[in-house]
C-alpha cells in the first residue's frame, strides 16, 4: 500500500513466493474449463474449523459403537449384525476424515484425548443402561452430527451458487468433498431409523436422557471448532 | 562492535537538490512530508493488527495456491532483503535496515516502514529462510535421494532441520543478540508462532501425516530440538557445524526413546485394562 515511496525501477519488480496459477486462466476462451472458485480466507476457516470437528465426531462415534457392542450383544445377540455394520461405517468415516485432515493440513483437535475418554464413557454407560438407552444414546448422537452435516453442505452448495453465478466452478476437492459429506449425513441418518425402529424411544428415563446428550454433543462441536 | 558511518539526514535531502532540477525538488519535498503523514498512519494500523501473526494453519488445498511466508509489501520486502545483506557485518540492528534502505534508492526515514525496526529484521529473516526451505525440498528436490519407503519421517525431518541450521551458519556469530532480541516479553508471542510454523512446515515436508495427539507432541519436540540446537550453534567454533549436527543426532535419538517408552507404557496399560474387563465380562459382571 505504500509501494509509491518505492523508486520507479522497485515498482516494476514483483516480488512472488508463491508460483502463480491464475495467470493461463485468465484468457477466456469458450472450450476451456470454467475458471476455478477462490476460497476466501473466511471459506478456508470454515473448511479448517469443519473437518477438525467432523474428525473428532467420527472418532467419538466408533468409541462410542466400540464400547455400546459388547453389552448390547450379550443380552440381544440379534442386534450382532447391525452393531457391526454400523461400526464398520463409522470406522469408515474416521479413516476419510484422517485423511482429509491430514492432506488438507488441518489441525487435530487439541481435546483429542478428552474426547477418546469422554465418547468411551458415554457408550460404556448407556451401554450398561440397556439395549434402550444405548439406541437413546444413538438416536441423540446421529441426530445432532446429522444436522451438523446438513449445515456444512449447505454452506459449500451456497459456495457452488455463488461460483456459478460468477461463472466458475468449485475445484475437484470440493465437488468430491460434498459428495463425501452428503454420503456420509445420509448414513448417518440410517442409524438414526436404525435406533428408532430398535425402541429407542422406550429408553427410561427418555428425555433428561436425550437431551443431555445432544447438548453435549453441540458443547463438543463448538470446543472442537475453535481448539 | 564500531558503529557504522552512516551519513546524516540533510545529507540525503541535499543530495536530491543538488541532482536534480528545482521542480523536481519541490515534488521530493512534498512527497517527503506526504509519505510522513501515511507513515504514521500506517504505523498506527500496524500497531492494531500484528503483519505476521497471521500465518495461520487454515485449509491447504493443491488447486488454492498457499499463503505467502510473510506479508511485507513490496517495498519492505525489498528494504529487509537489502538489509539482509548487511546483517553479517552490523547484525540485526537499525544500521542494517538503513543501510538496506539505502542500497535500494529509499530515503533513510524509510525504515518508518517497519513499526517493529530490528525484530521486523529477525522475522523476516525466519520467514523467508522458511519459504527457502519450502522452496528447496519442492522445487530444487533436497528430498529426493531419501524418497523411498524405507526411510522413516524421523531421518527426512533430520535432514530438513540440519538444511534449516545450515542456512544460519553465515549470520551465526549475530545470532545470539538476535535470540535475546526475540526473548522480550512483547516479542516472544510472534517468535514463538514462527517457530511453531517452521516445525509443522518441517514435519508436513518430511511427509508426517499425525492426525491425533502425536500432531501436537510431534510439532512441539521439532520446536524443542530445532530451537536448542539454534543455541548451540552459536557457541559451536567447527568449520561444518559437525558438533552441532552431533547434538541434533542426539536429541532425536533422545525424543525417539522417550516416545518408544510411553508407547510401551501405554500398550501396557491398555493390555491390563482390557484384561481385567474380559476377566470381569467371564465372571458374569455386567460391565
Amino acid at each position: 500500500m505504500l509501494d509509491f515511496l518505492a523508486p520507479s525501477a522497485l515498482l516494476h519488480r514483483r516480488y512472488h513466493t508463491t508460483p502463480t496459477h491464475q495467470s493461463t486462466e485468465s484468457q477466456p476462451n469458450p472450450k476451456a474449463p470454467k475458471p476455478k472458485y477462490f476460497l476466501s480466507e473466511k471459506q478456508k476457516e470454515f473448511l479448517d474449523s469443519a473437518l477438525r470437528v467432523n474428525q473428532a465426531g467420527e472418532l467419538a462415534a466408533t468409541l462410542i459403537y466400540t464400547a455400546q457392542t459388547p453389552q448390547v450383544v450379550r443380552s440381544h445377540p440379534h442386534l450382532r449384525p447391525l452393531m457391526k455394520h454400523m461400526y464398520n461405517q463409522e470406522e469408515g468415516h474416521f479413516k476419510t476424515f484422517n485423511q482429509m485432515i491430514a492432506k488438507h493440513r488441518v489441525r487435530p483437535t487439541a481435546m483429542y484425548p478428552v474426547w477418546e475418554a469422554a465418547a468411551t464413557f458415554l457408550g460404556w454407560s448407556t451401554g450398561v443402561m440397556g439395549r434402550e438407552a444405548a439406541m437413546a444414546c444413538t438416536e441423540a448422537v446421529e441426530t445432532e452430527i446429522g444436522s451438523h452435516y446438513n449445515e456444512q453442505v449447505r454452506e459449500i452448495l451456497s459456495w457452488e451458487a455463488d461460483a456459478q453465478s460468477r461463472g466458475e466452478e468449485l475445484d475437484d476437492e470440493l465437488k468430491e468433498m460434498l459428495t463425501t459429506f452428503r454420503r456420509i449425513r445420509d448414513e448417518e441418518l440410517e442409524h438414526l431409523d436404525h435406533a428408532v425402529e430398535n425402541d429407542s424411544k422406550e429408553a427410561q428415563p427418555y428425555d433428561p436422557l436425550v437431551s443431555v446428550i445432544r447438548l453435549g454433543c453441540r458443547t463438543a462441536i463448538k470446543i472442537s471448532e475453535r481448539v | 562492535m564500531a558503529r557504522p558511518f552512516l551519513r546524516p539526514l540533510h545529507y540525503c535531502r541535499n543530495q536530491i537538490h543538488s541532482s536534480s532540477s528545482p521542480s523536481s525538488f519541490c515534488s521530493a519535498r512534498v512527497f517527503l512530508f506526504s509519505s510522513r503523514s501515511v507513515i504514521l498512519q500506517q504505523q498506527h494500523c500496524l500497531r492494531g493488527g500484528p503483519l505476521l501473526s497471521r500465518y495461520r494453519h487454515l485449509y491447504h488445498s493443491s488447486h488454492h495456491p498457499d499463503t505467502p511466508p510473510h506479508e511485507y509489501t513490496n517495498s519492505q520486502t525489498t528494504i529487509l532483503t537489502a538489509a539482509l545483506k548487511h546483517v553479517p557485518a552490523h547484525g540485526f540492528t537499525r544500521d542494517a535496515l538503513t543501510l538496506g534502505a539505502r542500497d535500494t534508492g529509499f530515503l533513510d526515514v524509510s525504515i518508518q516502514l517497519l513499526p517493529r525496526g530490528e525484530f521486523d529484521l529477525i522475522l523476516f529473516w525466519l520467514a523467508s529462510r522458511r519459504g527457502l526451505l519450502r522452496a528447496a525440498v519442492e522445487r530444487n528436490g533436497l528430498l529426493r535421494p531419501l524418497e523411498s519407503e524405507f526411510v522413516s519421517v524421523e531421518e527426512k525431518t533430520r535432514t530438513l532441520i540440519l538444511e534449516r541450521l545450515k542456512m544460519n551458519n553465515y549470520i551465526r556469530h549475530q545470532w545470539q543478540d538476535a535470540l535475546a532480541l526475540m526473548s522480550l516479553p512483547s516479542h516472544i508471542p510472534l517468535s514463538l508462532s514462527e517457530l511453531h510454523a517452521l516445525s509443522s512446515d518441517i514435519l508436513y515436508l518430511a511427509g508426517d501425516t499425525s492426525v491425533d495427539s502425536s500432531w501436537y507432541t510431534k510439532r512441539l519436540s521439532v520446536s524443542a530440538i530445532y530451537a536448542s540446537a539454534e543455541v548451540i550453534m552459536t557457541q559451536d567454533s567447527s568449520p561444518d557445524l559437525s558438533a552441532t549436527e552431533a547434538f541434533v543426532n542426539r536429541r532425536i535419538e533422545d525424543s525417539k526413546a522417550i516416545g518408544d517408552k510411553l508407547n510401551s507404557a501405554k500398550q501396557c496399560l491398555g493390555f491390563m485394562g482390557s484384561t481385567a474387563i474380559g476377566l470381569g465380562r467371564s465372571w458374569g459382571l455386567k460391565i
